[in-house]
Order: structure tokens, then C-alpha cells, then sequence
């Protein structure tokens, strides 16, 4: 297993079959692809396409790659009802998150109230000249999206059977080492040290959600990186944390944020009739609940 | 009180050059058989070496030896064993022993919030 920080988190890297030199050959590969996508699509590099987009003002032409970005983002934000919705960048900044996530450095005795903000439906995409027009009120963050997406592109790069971790976004290709499924344990929020359950999972991808570790305090409130489209503000679910399976990294990504937002119930409902896609649950009160098509190991 | 008595060669008895028919049988029958041993001996060193054997440089010869339970359900012999009788239990293996642990046999993956 071969490691590197991206996306400022560590990712992880496996590839059973291969040599430790050839694992970290392809480790380097993945990485380049982790700082393609963070130079493109960071937020927090002024320097970034997607910065300069939130900067731009009127029709702008954008790569290819980050026209796809926000093709995408657009059709999750329809599919989700505008609760998964990359315009929120106005409100994280106004909260104070508007650097890299530094623990216990983010705190701020006083924030800017958050401002309503647009939607990423307002925004303008044209796929025959490859342009964006993005309203004034639209600051994108596309940072759980386009991890998903690299977690994705890099797994497509390994063999039959490995998987590539970023920070909990992790895309497992085949049966694992011993043909059994691979497992992952779902970390409880609670207790960074404890896990609650351990998944199996065969040819798959996995995301958690919780609001546990990008905390901070400002103007004497504490506030969170998930924000709620509906409130403009650090969202307050029922929920303490949420994983799903799914498909692909960027899906589960999408699904768990989506599911943290609105609520268990909700969350139930739309995870259920999902093919392929199953969940855990982590409610406030300490509750575990399996949904859908999840494989759990009793070891 | 010791004494000694001198002999002299014309006093001694000459061989004896003839065989009882019994002791002709008895030199015949150890005779064949000096020839049979010899002939298995001969025999045993030209037998192609056993699985297992130091010496071996050819493929260990398969165990004669096969459990029922070790053939397709649809070729097990029917077994009929007298009364008071039971079939052999098969041996109970060995504990298996440690191999080096593949490097990524325990692998797993911690998912969490990030």
C-alpha cells in the first residue's frame, strides 16, 4: 500500500498483485492525476480554473474537463432537487471556510452573514462553445464532486483488482486479495478510533459524509462544511453521518451528501430503489441503520 | 602338575573329502538362496524412486492410496464391511503451517468523513 497527500487529505493506494516498486510507480501516476484535478478545480488556489470562473464575470470559455465538472454538477443538483448544489461557495466563504480545512485553525470571533445565494441550475452552460455564464450570486465548490470524480479516473488506472482511498472516497476494484470481497470499516463518527460495522464490498465505491471533522467556531456558533442549500447555512440533520455504496466514487459522493441533508427518512427513500446502492446510517442518537444493498462482515 | 603332550604329523587324521547326502542338501539350499537374495537386491536398486525420496529427480510417483471421499460422489465404490467393522477415519491433517502473510491479506479500508 502506497500513500500521498492530495486534495489535503492522504490517499491510499493497493494493488495486491503488483510489486512494491510497481505500486508506487502507479501511485505516482495517481498522484499527477489528483494534482491535475486540484489545479483545475480547487477552490482555494486563486490561481485554479474554477477560481478564475468564480472571479470571472459574463460568458467565459472553460477546459473541457471542467466543462464536464459542471455538466455533471448540474444534472445531480436537478436529480437531487437542488439539496446536492455546488453554488454554495458564497456561504462556505461567508462562514469562514474559505481556505484549506486546517483543524483549529478556522475559527473566527465574528463571520459575515450568510448571504442567499443562486442555484447551479442558474448557471449558463453551453456545450457547443464550451462556456460558462456564471450569475454574481453563483460562488462554485465542486470539492466533494470532482474527489469522486479523481478517485474514479484514478481507479480506472489500476489493474483488476486494487483500490484507491482518499480520505474515506475510496473506488475498490475486484474481490479484494483473497477473493473474499474487500472490507471497509464505516469509522464512527463519535470515535475516530472505533468503527461501527465493516462492509464488504466487490467492485465498488464508497463515500461518508459528517459533519465531525470540518468543524469550527465562528462569531461564537459552531458550523460545519455541509451547508444546506435551502438555509444557506451549516446544515442540522438528524443524521450524524452517512456511507454510501454505490456504482462510483462520484455517485456515492453525490448520494451520502445528499442523504445527510435531507434527513433520514428522506435518506432511506431515495438510497432504497437505487440499483446497486446501499447505505449505513449513523443517526444522532447513536443508532445504526443498513439500507439497501450493503454486505455487512461479521468478524 | 601340568603336562604336555607331543604329537607328530603321522599320528594326525587326514580330511575327510567326501558329504553326507544331508550336508550336500544343506550346501545346495543355501546356495539358491544366495542367488534369490542377490537377484532381489539387484531387482530393488533398479525400482524408480519413491515421492519423497532424496534422490529423486522425477516426479513423485501419486500415492496408490485414495479416500472415499476423495472421489467424484457418482465413483465412489459401494462399500459393504462385515458386521463389527468400521471404515478407517481419515487422519486428521497436521496443523497448517505458518507462510509468510501476503502483503496485502488484511488490507481494509477506513471510510469516514474527510
Amino acid at each position: 500500500m502506497v500513500g500521498f497527500r492530495a486534495m489535503n487529505t492522504e490517499v491510499l493506494v493497493a494493488v495486491p498483485a503488483m510489486s512494491a516498486a510497481e505500486e508506487s510507480d502507479i501511485a505516482q501516476r495517481l498522484a499527477a492525476v489528483f494534482e491535475e484535478s486540484e489545479r483545475r478545480c480547487s477552490r482555494f488556489r486563486p490561481e485554479s480554473e474554477l477560481s478564475r470562473l468564480n472571479r470571472a464575470a459574463g460568458t467565459v470559455p472553460v477546459s473541457p474537463e471542467l466543462f464536464e465538472h459542471l455538466a455533471r454538477a448540474q444534472t445531480y443538483t436537478a436529480l437531487t432537487d437542488g439539496l446536492f448544489d455546488p453554488a454554495i461557495g458564497g456561504t462556505l466563504t461567508a462562514l469562514g471556510y474559505d481556505r484549506s480545512f486546517a483543524s483549529g485553525r478556522m475559527d473566527r470571533p465574528a463571520g459575515a452573514t450568510p448571504i442567499p445565494h443562486g442555484s447551479m441550475l442558474d448557471v449558463i452552460l453551453d456545450p457547443v462553445t464550451c462556456t460558462v455564464r456564471r450569475p454574481p450570486s453563483v460562488q462554485l465548490d465542486l470539492g466533494g464532486l470532482v474527489k469522486g470524480a479523481t478517485v474514479d479516473r484514478a481507479a480506472a488506472m489500476l489493474p483488476a483488482s486494487g483500490f484507491v482511498d482518499a480520505g474515506g472516497d475510496a473506488v475498490l476494484r475486484g474481490a479484494g486479495p483473497d477473493g473474499a470481497g474487500w472490507l471497509v470499516e464505516v469509522e464512527d463518527p463519535r470515535d475516530a478510533r472505533r468503527h461501527l460495522v465493516t462492509l464488504v464490498l466487490r467492485d465498488a465505491a464508497v463515500a461518508t459524509t459528517a459533519p465531525n471533522r470540518r468543524r469550527w467556531r465562528i462569531g461564537g456558533r459552531d458550523v460545519h462544511h455541509l451547508i444546506d442549500p435551502r438555509v444557506a447555512d451549516a446544515a442540522d440533520s438528524d443524521l450524524a453521518q452517512v456511507t454510501v455504496v454505490a456504482p462510483c466514487a462520484e455517485q456515492a459522493d453525490v448520494l451520502a451528501k445528499t442523504a445527510f441533508l435531507e434527513g433520514a427518512r428522506a435518506a432511506r427513500a431515495r438510497l432504497l430503489p437505487l440499483s446497486g446502492v446501499g447505505g449505513v446510517l449513523v443517526l444522532r442518537d447513536g443508532a445504526v441503520e443498513l439500507v439497501g444493498a450493503v454486505e455487512v462482515s461479521h468478524d | 602338575m601340568m603336562t604336555t603332550e607331543r604329537t607328530t604329523s603321522a599320528g594326525r587324521v587326514s580330511p575327510r573329502l567326501t558329504a553326507t547326502a544331508g550336508e550336500w542338501r544343506l550346501l545346495l539350499t543355501g546356495l539358491l538362496a544366495s542367488i534369490y537374495a542377490t537377484a532381489w537386491v539387484g531387482f530393488g536398486m533398479h525400482l524408480p524412486a519413491r515421492a519423497g525420496s532424496a534422490v529423486s529427480g522425477e516426479p513423485p510417483v501419486a500415492d496408490a492410496a485414495v479416500w472415499l471421499d476423495d472421489l467424484p460422489a457418482a465413483e465412489r465404490p459401494v462399500v459393504r464391511i462385515p458386521p463389527g467393522w468400521q471404515m478407517a477415519a481419515r487422519p486428521v491433517a497436521p496443523a497448517a503451517e505458518r507462510v509468510p502473510v501476503p502483503r496485502h491479506a488484511r488490507l481494509r479500508v477506513r471510510t469516514r468523513s474527510s
